[in-house]
Protein backbone atom coordinates (compact mmCIF):
# COMPACT_ATOMS: atom_id res chain seq x y z
CA UNK A 1 0.00 0.00 0.00
CA UNK A 2 0.99 3.50 -0.92
CA UNK A 3 2.49 4.87 2.01
CA UNK A 4 1.74 8.81 1.07
CA UNK A 5 -2.19 8.50 0.62
CA UNK A 6 -2.04 6.72 4.05
CA UNK A 7 -0.20 9.45 5.93
CA UNK A 8 -3.04 12.07 4.54
CA UNK A 9 -5.77 10.04 5.46
CA UNK A 10 -4.53 9.03 8.59
CA UNK A 11 -3.70 13.00 9.02
CA UNK A 12 -6.94 13.56 8.23
CA UNK A 13 -8.41 11.72 10.69
CA UNK A 14 -6.37 13.14 13.16
CA UNK A 15 -7.03 16.85 12.45
CA UNK A 16 -10.52 16.21 12.06
CA UNK A 17 -11.45 14.31 15.37
CA UNK A 18 -9.78 17.43 17.26
CA UNK A 19 -12.68 16.95 20.24
CA UNK A 20 -14.68 20.79 20.52
CA UNK A 21 -14.43 22.09 24.01
CA UNK A 22 -18.07 22.15 25.20
CA UNK A 23 -19.73 24.15 27.36
CA UNK A 24 -22.54 22.36 26.91
CA UNK A 25 -24.49 19.68 25.82
CA UNK A 26 -26.62 20.18 22.46
CA UNK A 27 -30.51 20.67 23.93
CA UNK A 28 -32.46 17.16 22.83
CA UNK A 29 -36.38 16.80 23.76
CA UNK A 30 -36.64 14.13 26.31
CA UNK A 31 -36.73 10.79 24.80
CA UNK A 32 -40.53 10.16 25.37
CA UNK A 33 -42.19 13.26 23.13
CA UNK A 34 -39.82 11.48 20.36
CA UNK A 35 -42.17 8.32 21.03
CA UNK A 36 -45.34 9.59 19.66
CA UNK A 37 -45.30 9.75 15.85
CA UNK A 38 -48.73 12.52 15.74
CA UNK A 39 -46.73 14.68 17.53
CA UNK A 40 -45.42 17.77 15.63
CA UNK A 41 -42.30 19.35 17.19
CA UNK A 42 -43.34 22.57 15.83
CA UNK A 43 -46.14 22.63 17.44
CA UNK A 44 -45.67 21.86 20.78
CA UNK A 45 -42.75 24.67 20.28
CA UNK A 46 -45.52 27.26 19.67
CA UNK A 47 -47.63 25.71 22.94
CA UNK A 48 -44.26 26.25 24.80
CA UNK A 49 -44.15 29.75 23.71
CA UNK A 50 -47.43 31.02 24.17
CA UNK A 51 -47.64 29.09 27.56
CA UNK A 52 -44.29 31.18 28.74
CA UNK A 53 -45.27 34.32 27.36
CA UNK A 54 -48.46 34.17 28.58
CA UNK A 55 -46.98 33.70 32.85
CA UNK A 56 -48.49 30.22 33.37
CA UNK A 57 -45.46 29.73 35.06
CA UNK A 58 -42.79 31.36 36.80
CA UNK A 59 -40.17 33.89 35.51
CA UNK A 60 -37.64 31.24 36.23
CA UNK A 61 -39.63 28.87 34.29
CA UNK A 62 -40.28 31.20 31.52
CA UNK A 63 -36.43 32.14 31.38
CA UNK A 64 -36.00 28.16 30.85
CA UNK A 65 -37.62 27.29 28.29
CA UNK A 66 -37.15 30.94 26.24
CA UNK A 67 -33.49 29.59 26.06
CA UNK A 68 -34.29 26.25 25.35
CA UNK A 69 -36.26 27.18 22.56
CA UNK A 70 -33.62 29.78 21.84
CA UNK A 71 -30.95 26.95 21.11
CA UNK A 72 -33.11 24.82 18.93
CA UNK A 73 -34.50 27.80 16.62
CA UNK A 74 -33.82 31.42 17.33
CA UNK A 75 -36.03 32.52 14.70
CA UNK A 76 -39.16 31.22 16.24
CA UNK A 77 -38.75 33.16 19.26
CA UNK A 78 -40.44 36.54 17.48
CA UNK A 79 -43.60 34.32 17.14
CA UNK A 80 -45.55 35.27 19.51
CA UNK A 81 -49.13 34.42 18.03
CA UNK A 82 -49.22 30.54 17.67
CA UNK A 83 -50.11 29.06 13.89
CA UNK A 84 -53.18 27.15 13.61
CA UNK A 85 -51.66 24.36 12.41
CA UNK A 86 -53.39 20.85 12.05
CA UNK A 87 -56.81 19.73 13.81
CA UNK A 88 -57.88 20.52 17.29
CA UNK A 89 -56.99 17.84 19.32
CA UNK A 90 -53.48 17.67 17.97
CA UNK A 91 -53.36 21.05 19.43
CA UNK A 92 -54.31 19.80 23.16
CA UNK A 93 -52.20 16.58 23.02
CA UNK A 94 -49.32 19.33 21.88
CA UNK A 95 -50.77 21.81 25.17
CA UNK A 96 -50.86 18.23 27.35
CA UNK A 97 -47.34 17.81 26.94
CA UNK A 98 -45.77 21.47 27.07
CA UNK A 99 -47.81 21.40 30.68
CA UNK A 100 -45.65 18.21 31.75
CA UNK A 101 -42.88 19.61 30.76
CA UNK A 102 -43.32 22.32 32.42
CA UNK A 103 -44.38 20.69 35.59
CA UNK A 104 -41.02 18.65 34.50
CA UNK A 105 -38.92 21.84 34.51
CA UNK A 106 -40.12 23.31 37.61
CA UNK A 107 -38.50 20.05 39.72
CA UNK A 108 -37.40 19.44 42.62
CA UNK A 109 -39.96 16.86 43.17
CA UNK A 110 -38.99 16.72 46.47
CA UNK A 111 -36.48 18.68 48.81
CA UNK A 112 -35.11 17.45 52.26
CA UNK A 113 -34.83 20.21 54.82
CA UNK A 114 -31.88 19.20 55.80
CA UNK A 115 -29.68 21.52 58.36
CA UNK A 116 -25.74 21.36 57.97
CA UNK A 117 -25.71 19.64 61.43
CA UNK A 118 -27.41 16.64 60.46
CA UNK A 119 -25.62 16.33 57.07
CA UNK A 120 -22.15 16.62 58.79
CA UNK A 121 -23.42 14.02 61.15
CA UNK A 122 -24.32 11.76 57.92
CA UNK A 123 -21.35 12.64 56.03
CA UNK A 124 -18.79 11.15 58.77
CA UNK A 125 -20.88 8.37 59.30
CA UNK A 126 -21.06 7.50 55.78
CA UNK A 127 -17.29 7.88 56.07
CA UNK A 128 -16.97 5.53 58.20
CA UNK A 129 -18.80 3.38 56.92
CA UNK A 130 -16.74 3.33 53.74
CA UNK A 131 -13.63 3.00 55.71
CA UNK A 132 -14.45 -0.10 57.50
CA UNK A 133 -15.75 -1.47 53.75
CA UNK A 134 -12.27 -1.00 52.80
CA UNK A 135 -11.04 -2.47 55.29
CA UNK A 136 -13.19 -5.78 55.00
CA UNK A 137 -11.91 -5.64 50.96
CA UNK A 138 -8.33 -5.18 52.18
CA UNK A 139 -8.67 -7.74 54.40
CA UNK A 140 -10.61 -10.66 52.01
CA UNK A 141 -7.95 -9.78 49.42
CA UNK A 142 -5.13 -10.19 51.48
CA UNK A 143 -6.54 -13.37 52.22
CA UNK A 144 -7.16 -14.58 48.85
CA UNK A 145 -3.56 -13.50 48.08
CA UNK A 146 -2.20 -15.63 51.69
CA UNK A 147 -3.70 -18.43 50.07
CA UNK B 1 9.64 -6.04 2.11
CA UNK B 2 10.66 -5.93 6.12
CA UNK B 3 12.80 -2.41 4.71
CA UNK B 4 9.74 -0.38 3.19
CA UNK B 5 7.47 -1.80 6.50
CA UNK B 6 10.50 0.33 8.79
CA UNK B 7 10.26 3.38 6.73
CA UNK B 8 6.55 3.30 6.77
CA UNK B 9 6.89 3.22 10.42
CA UNK B 10 9.09 5.69 10.43
CA UNK B 11 7.02 7.97 8.13
CA UNK B 12 4.06 7.75 10.54
CA UNK B 13 5.74 8.62 13.66
CA UNK B 14 7.39 11.65 11.99
CA UNK B 15 3.92 12.87 11.10
CA UNK B 16 2.65 12.22 14.23
CA UNK B 17 5.08 14.03 16.13
CA UNK B 18 4.70 16.75 13.60
CA UNK B 19 1.18 17.02 14.26
CA UNK B 20 1.30 16.70 18.18
CA UNK B 21 3.63 19.84 17.89
CA UNK B 22 1.68 21.79 15.81
CA UNK B 23 -1.17 21.49 18.16
CA UNK B 24 1.11 22.71 20.69
CA UNK B 25 -1.31 22.95 23.32
CA UNK B 26 -2.06 18.79 23.26
CA UNK B 27 -0.45 19.11 26.69
CA UNK B 28 -4.06 20.83 27.94
CA UNK B 29 -6.59 18.44 27.73
CA UNK B 30 -9.65 20.35 25.92
CA UNK B 31 -11.89 17.68 26.02
CA UNK B 32 -13.36 17.77 29.58
CA UNK B 33 -16.61 15.60 28.63
CA UNK B 34 -16.82 12.76 30.30
CA UNK B 35 -18.97 10.75 27.89
CA UNK B 36 -16.44 10.65 24.88
CA UNK B 37 -17.18 11.15 21.42
CA UNK B 38 -17.18 7.62 19.45
CA UNK B 39 -13.92 7.80 18.14
CA UNK B 40 -11.97 8.52 21.31
CA UNK B 41 -14.16 5.59 23.15
CA UNK B 42 -12.29 3.39 21.29
CA UNK B 43 -8.93 4.71 22.47
CA UNK B 44 -10.38 5.65 25.89
CA UNK B 45 -8.89 3.77 29.23
CA UNK B 46 -12.28 4.01 31.15
CA UNK B 47 -13.07 0.65 31.34
CA UNK B 48 -15.79 -0.34 33.71
CA UNK B 49 -14.64 -2.04 36.63
CA UNK B 50 -16.43 -5.33 36.93
CA UNK B 51 -16.69 -5.66 40.57
CA UNK B 52 -16.64 -9.39 41.27
CA UNK B 53 -19.86 -10.62 42.87
CA UNK B 54 -18.15 -11.78 45.72
CA UNK B 55 -16.96 -8.46 46.85
CA UNK B 56 -20.01 -6.44 46.36
CA UNK B 57 -21.09 -4.45 49.06
CA UNK B 58 -24.67 -4.64 49.87
CA UNK B 59 -26.89 -3.17 51.78
CA UNK B 60 -30.67 -2.27 52.85
CA UNK B 61 -30.97 1.57 52.14
CA UNK B 62 -33.39 4.14 54.41
CA UNK B 63 -35.94 6.63 53.62
CA UNK B 64 -32.91 9.23 54.51
CA UNK B 65 -29.25 7.77 53.63
CA UNK B 66 -25.90 9.25 53.11
CA UNK B 67 -23.76 6.75 51.15
CA UNK B 68 -20.35 6.89 50.21
CA UNK B 69 -19.23 3.69 49.19
CA UNK B 70 -19.83 1.32 46.28
CA UNK B 71 -22.42 -1.53 46.40
CA UNK B 72 -26.22 -2.40 45.89
CA UNK B 73 -28.70 -0.97 48.27
CA UNK B 74 -32.13 -2.26 48.19
CA UNK B 75 -34.84 0.01 49.69
CA UNK B 76 -37.96 -2.36 50.76
CA UNK B 77 -41.19 -0.33 52.18
CA UNK B 78 -42.55 -1.30 54.96
CA UNK B 79 -44.54 1.19 55.64
CA UNK B 80 -45.65 4.24 52.85
CA UNK B 81 -42.92 6.45 52.44
CA UNK B 82 -43.52 9.64 50.97
CA UNK B 83 -40.83 11.76 51.21
CA UNK B 84 -37.29 10.07 51.31
CA UNK B 85 -33.90 10.65 49.78
CA UNK B 86 -30.64 8.72 49.72
CA UNK B 87 -27.62 11.21 49.24
CA UNK B 88 -24.45 10.06 47.71
CA UNK B 89 -20.95 11.13 48.06
CA UNK B 90 -17.56 10.21 46.71
CA UNK B 91 -14.47 11.55 46.84
CA UNK B 92 -13.05 15.34 45.32
CA UNK B 93 -11.96 13.14 41.83
CA UNK B 94 -14.40 10.64 41.45
CA UNK B 95 -17.91 10.52 39.74
CA UNK B 96 -20.48 8.72 40.96
CA UNK B 97 -22.55 6.05 38.73
CA UNK B 98 -26.20 5.29 39.98
CA UNK B 99 -28.03 2.10 38.26
CA UNK B 100 -31.47 0.78 38.28
CA UNK B 101 -31.53 -2.67 38.74
CA UNK B 102 -34.33 -3.44 39.61
CA UNK B 103 -37.81 -1.60 40.82
CA UNK B 104 -41.41 -3.07 41.69
CA UNK B 105 -42.89 0.23 43.01
CA UNK B 106 -46.52 1.54 41.66
CA UNK B 107 -45.72 4.09 39.11
CA UNK B 108 -49.69 4.67 38.57
CA UNK B 109 -50.40 5.04 41.63
CA UNK B 110 -47.96 8.09 42.35
CA UNK B 111 -44.64 6.31 43.41
CA UNK B 112 -41.77 7.69 41.54
CA UNK B 113 -37.72 6.82 41.90
CA UNK B 114 -35.79 9.48 40.54
CA UNK B 115 -32.12 10.30 40.31
CA UNK B 116 -30.57 13.56 40.32
CA UNK B 117 -27.31 14.89 39.03
CA UNK B 118 -26.21 16.40 42.15
CA UNK B 119 -27.82 17.37 45.47
CA UNK B 120 -30.84 19.30 46.93
CA UNK B 121 -31.17 20.58 49.95
CA UNK B 122 -34.13 22.93 51.32
CA UNK B 123 -35.08 23.84 47.93
CA UNK B 124 -31.36 24.76 46.56
CA UNK B 125 -29.63 22.75 43.88
CA UNK B 126 -25.85 21.83 44.10
CA UNK B 127 -24.37 22.41 41.57
CA UNK B 128 -26.07 25.42 40.44
CA UNK B 129 -27.28 25.91 37.21
CA UNK B 130 -25.03 28.39 36.14
CA UNK B 131 -22.30 25.46 37.13
CA UNK B 132 -23.93 22.59 35.79
CA UNK B 133 -22.92 21.30 32.01
CA UNK B 134 -26.83 20.06 31.87
CA UNK B 135 -29.84 21.85 31.76
CA UNK B 136 -32.04 21.17 34.73
CA UNK B 137 -34.36 18.93 33.20
CA UNK B 138 -31.80 16.41 32.01
CA UNK B 139 -30.11 16.07 35.48
CA UNK B 140 -33.54 14.05 36.76
CA UNK B 141 -33.78 10.26 35.72
CA UNK B 142 -37.44 9.10 36.52
CA UNK B 143 -37.69 5.69 36.06
CA UNK B 144 -41.59 6.27 35.97
CA UNK B 145 -40.62 8.61 32.82
CA UNK B 146 -38.07 6.31 31.08
CA UNK B 147 -38.75 3.24 32.17
CA UNK B 148 -36.83 0.55 30.31
CA UNK B 149 -35.14 3.78 28.35
CA UNK B 150 -32.74 4.90 30.75
CA UNK B 151 -31.67 2.97 33.35
CA UNK B 152 -28.38 4.72 34.91
CA UNK B 153 -26.69 7.57 35.33
CA UNK B 154 -23.33 9.12 35.64
CA UNK B 155 -22.91 12.34 37.63
CA UNK B 156 -20.56 15.21 36.64
CA UNK B 157 -19.04 15.62 39.87
CA UNK B 158 -18.50 13.69 43.15
CA UNK B 159 -22.08 14.11 44.40
CA UNK B 160 -25.24 12.61 43.46
CA UNK B 161 -28.59 11.66 44.62
CA UNK B 162 -31.72 9.43 44.62
CA UNK B 163 -35.54 10.92 45.50
CA UNK B 164 -38.40 8.06 45.94
CA UNK B 165 -41.71 8.37 47.23
CA UNK B 166 -43.45 5.10 47.51
CA UNK B 167 -47.22 4.62 48.80
CA UNK B 168 -47.42 1.03 49.03
CA UNK B 169 -45.69 -1.39 51.28
CA UNK B 170 -43.84 -3.88 50.06
CA UNK B 171 -42.98 -1.86 46.91
CA UNK B 172 -39.14 -2.07 46.49
CA UNK B 173 -35.78 -1.34 44.48
CA UNK B 174 -32.33 -2.02 44.03
CA UNK B 175 -29.48 0.30 42.77
CA UNK B 176 -25.82 0.14 41.91
CA UNK B 177 -23.55 2.39 42.85
CA UNK B 178 -19.95 2.83 41.25
CA UNK B 179 -17.45 5.39 41.30
CA UNK B 180 -15.11 6.15 38.39
CA UNK B 181 -11.96 8.62 38.63
CA UNK B 182 -12.71 11.81 37.60
CA UNK B 183 -9.15 12.98 35.75
CA UNK B 184 -10.83 17.43 35.99
CA UNK B 185 -12.81 17.91 38.82
CA UNK B 186 -15.22 20.48 38.93
CA UNK B 187 -17.68 20.89 41.47
CA UNK B 188 -16.53 19.36 44.54
CA UNK B 189 -18.06 19.12 47.96
CA UNK B 190 -15.83 18.12 50.89
CA UNK B 191 -16.05 15.28 52.39
CA UNK B 192 -14.17 16.42 55.28
CA UNK B 193 -13.96 19.73 57.73
CA UNK B 194 -9.83 19.88 56.87
CA UNK B 195 -7.86 19.03 53.84
CA UNK B 196 -6.13 20.64 51.02
CA UNK B 197 -6.88 20.99 47.73
CA UNK B 198 -5.72 22.37 43.94
CA UNK B 199 -8.31 23.29 41.56
CA UNK B 200 -7.24 23.47 38.22
CA UNK B 201 -9.62 24.62 34.70
CA UNK B 202 -8.49 23.34 31.55
CA UNK B 203 -8.85 26.30 28.88
CA UNK B 204 -12.45 25.85 29.49
CA UNK B 205 -14.99 28.82 29.30
CA UNK B 206 -16.85 26.78 32.77
CA UNK B 207 -17.04 28.02 36.55
CA UNK B 208 -15.97 25.72 38.75
CA UNK B 209 -16.33 25.30 42.98
CA UNK B 210 -15.20 24.19 45.98
CA UNK B 211 -17.46 23.48 48.71
CA UNK B 212 -16.41 23.32 52.49
CA UNK B 213 -19.84 22.95 54.14
CA UNK B 214 -17.83 23.14 57.71
CA UNK B 215 -16.77 26.66 59.31
CA UNK B 216 -12.97 26.65 58.05
CA UNK B 217 -10.26 28.85 58.57
CA UNK B 218 -8.95 28.91 54.87
CA UNK B 219 -5.28 29.12 53.72
CA UNK B 220 -5.24 30.47 49.82
CA UNK B 221 -1.39 29.46 49.55
CA UNK B 222 -1.26 29.71 45.14
CA UNK B 223 -3.13 31.49 42.07
CA UNK B 224 -1.65 31.45 39.23
CA UNK B 225 -3.83 32.46 35.92
CA UNK B 226 -2.48 30.71 33.02
CA UNK B 227 0.85 31.71 31.34
CA UNK B 228 2.58 34.93 32.75
CA UNK B 229 3.61 36.24 29.31
CA UNK B 230 -0.35 35.96 28.19
CA UNK B 231 -1.65 37.75 30.81
CA UNK B 232 -1.61 41.28 30.13
CA UNK B 233 0.28 43.39 33.26
CA UNK B 234 -0.02 46.70 32.37
CA UNK B 235 -3.85 46.81 33.11
CA UNK B 236 -4.53 45.04 36.73
CA UNK B 237 -8.68 45.28 35.97
CA UNK B 238 -11.29 44.96 38.43
CA UNK B 239 -12.32 41.55 38.77
CA UNK B 240 -15.29 41.21 37.02
CA UNK B 241 -13.47 42.53 33.53
CA UNK B 242 -11.07 40.30 33.96
CA UNK B 243 -12.50 37.70 33.33
CA UNK B 244 -10.51 34.93 35.16
CA UNK B 245 -10.58 35.51 39.19
CA UNK B 246 -11.17 33.40 42.20
CA UNK B 247 -14.31 34.10 44.58
CA UNK B 248 -14.43 33.21 47.96
CA UNK B 249 -18.22 33.10 49.24
CA UNK B 250 -20.16 32.03 52.09
CA UNK B 251 -23.75 31.55 53.49
CA UNK B 252 -25.79 29.13 54.65
CA UNK B 253 -27.07 26.61 51.39
CA UNK B 254 -25.65 24.76 49.22
CA UNK B 255 -26.56 26.62 45.90
CA UNK B 256 -23.23 28.96 45.20
CA UNK B 257 -25.16 31.16 43.21
CA UNK B 258 -27.27 32.20 46.68
CA UNK B 259 -23.95 32.22 48.29
CA UNK B 260 -22.67 35.87 49.08
CA UNK B 261 -19.24 36.56 47.94
CA UNK B 262 -16.47 37.20 50.81
CA UNK B 263 -13.63 37.99 48.54
CA UNK B 264 -12.04 37.81 44.62
CA UNK B 265 -9.05 37.29 43.84
CA UNK B 266 -7.55 38.45 40.45
CA UNK B 267 -4.04 38.99 40.36
CA UNK B 268 -1.87 36.25 40.33
CA UNK B 269 0.53 35.80 43.83
CA UNK B 270 2.16 33.30 45.45
CA UNK B 271 1.88 34.31 48.66
CA UNK B 272 -0.50 32.97 51.40
CA UNK B 273 -4.11 34.92 52.01
CA UNK B 274 -5.92 33.51 55.49
CA UNK B 275 -9.22 33.65 56.37
CA UNK B 276 -11.48 32.60 58.88
CA UNK B 277 -14.79 32.24 57.47
CA UNK B 278 -17.41 31.28 59.96
CA UNK B 279 -20.46 30.36 57.48
CA UNK B 280 -21.69 27.09 57.25
CA UNK B 281 -20.67 26.64 53.79
CA UNK B 282 -17.57 28.32 52.21
CA UNK B 283 -17.19 27.80 48.82
CA UNK B 284 -14.07 28.62 46.82
CA UNK B 285 -15.06 29.40 42.92
CA UNK B 286 -13.28 29.68 39.85
CA UNK B 287 -14.60 31.85 36.91
CA UNK B 288 -12.84 30.96 34.05
CA UNK B 289 -12.95 32.90 30.61
CA UNK B 290 -11.54 29.48 28.66
CA UNK B 291 -8.55 31.23 27.61
CA UNK B 292 -5.91 30.29 30.67
CA UNK B 293 -5.31 27.53 32.49
CA UNK B 294 -5.85 28.72 36.06
CA UNK B 295 -5.16 26.81 39.31
CA UNK B 296 -5.89 27.69 42.73
CA UNK B 297 -4.20 26.10 45.82
CA UNK B 298 -5.53 26.30 49.09
CA UNK B 299 -5.84 24.40 52.92
CA UNK B 300 -8.39 24.83 55.13
CA UNK B 301 -9.01 23.40 58.85
CA UNK B 302 -12.03 23.68 61.11
CA UNK B 303 -12.76 26.25 63.53
CA UNK B 304 -12.76 25.66 67.02
CA UNK B 305 -15.81 27.12 69.22
CA UNK B 306 -13.35 29.72 70.69
CA UNK B 307 -12.50 30.84 67.09
CA UNK B 308 -16.19 30.61 66.36
CA UNK B 309 -17.30 32.98 69.24
CA UNK B 310 -14.87 35.67 68.16
CA UNK B 311 -16.18 36.09 64.69
CA UNK B 312 -19.56 36.33 66.17
CA UNK B 313 -18.55 38.93 68.57
CA UNK B 314 -16.49 41.12 66.23
CA UNK B 315 -18.89 41.42 63.17
CA UNK B 316 -20.29 44.74 62.88
CA UNK B 317 -22.45 43.29 59.77
CA UNK B 318 -24.56 40.01 60.14
CA UNK B 319 -22.62 38.12 58.33
CA UNK B 320 -20.36 34.94 59.02
CA UNK B 321 -16.62 36.01 57.98
CA UNK B 322 -13.27 38.07 59.44
CA UNK B 323 -10.37 38.68 58.33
Amino acid sequence: MKPVPLLLLLSSVLLSSHPRPAAGRPSSFPGWLDGTSRLQTQQVDDVLLRAATEGAASDLVGDHLLRLLQRRDPDRLHLLLPEVDGAEEEEDEALRTAEQLLKRSEEPPLSIDLTFHLLRNMIQMAKMESQREQAQLNRKVLDEVGK
Amino acid sequence: MRVMERTFRQQLFFLLLCLSVLKGDCRYIENNDISKDELFSLLSSDLRREIPELLMYRRPLRCLDMVAVEGQFTFTAETPQLSCAAFFMAEPNELITVEFDSVDVDCSGGDFVTMFDGWVMKGEKFPSSQDHPLPLYERYVNYCDSGAARKSMRSSQNVAMVFFRVHGAGSSFALTVRKHVNPFPCNVISQSPEGSYTMVTPQQHRNCSFSIIYPVAIDISEFSLGHHSNFPKRSLPGCAESGDYVQLLGGSGIDTSKLLPITDLCISFTGPTHMKIGCDNTVVRMVSSGRFVSRVSFSYRPLDSQELQTIKLNNVEDFCFNN
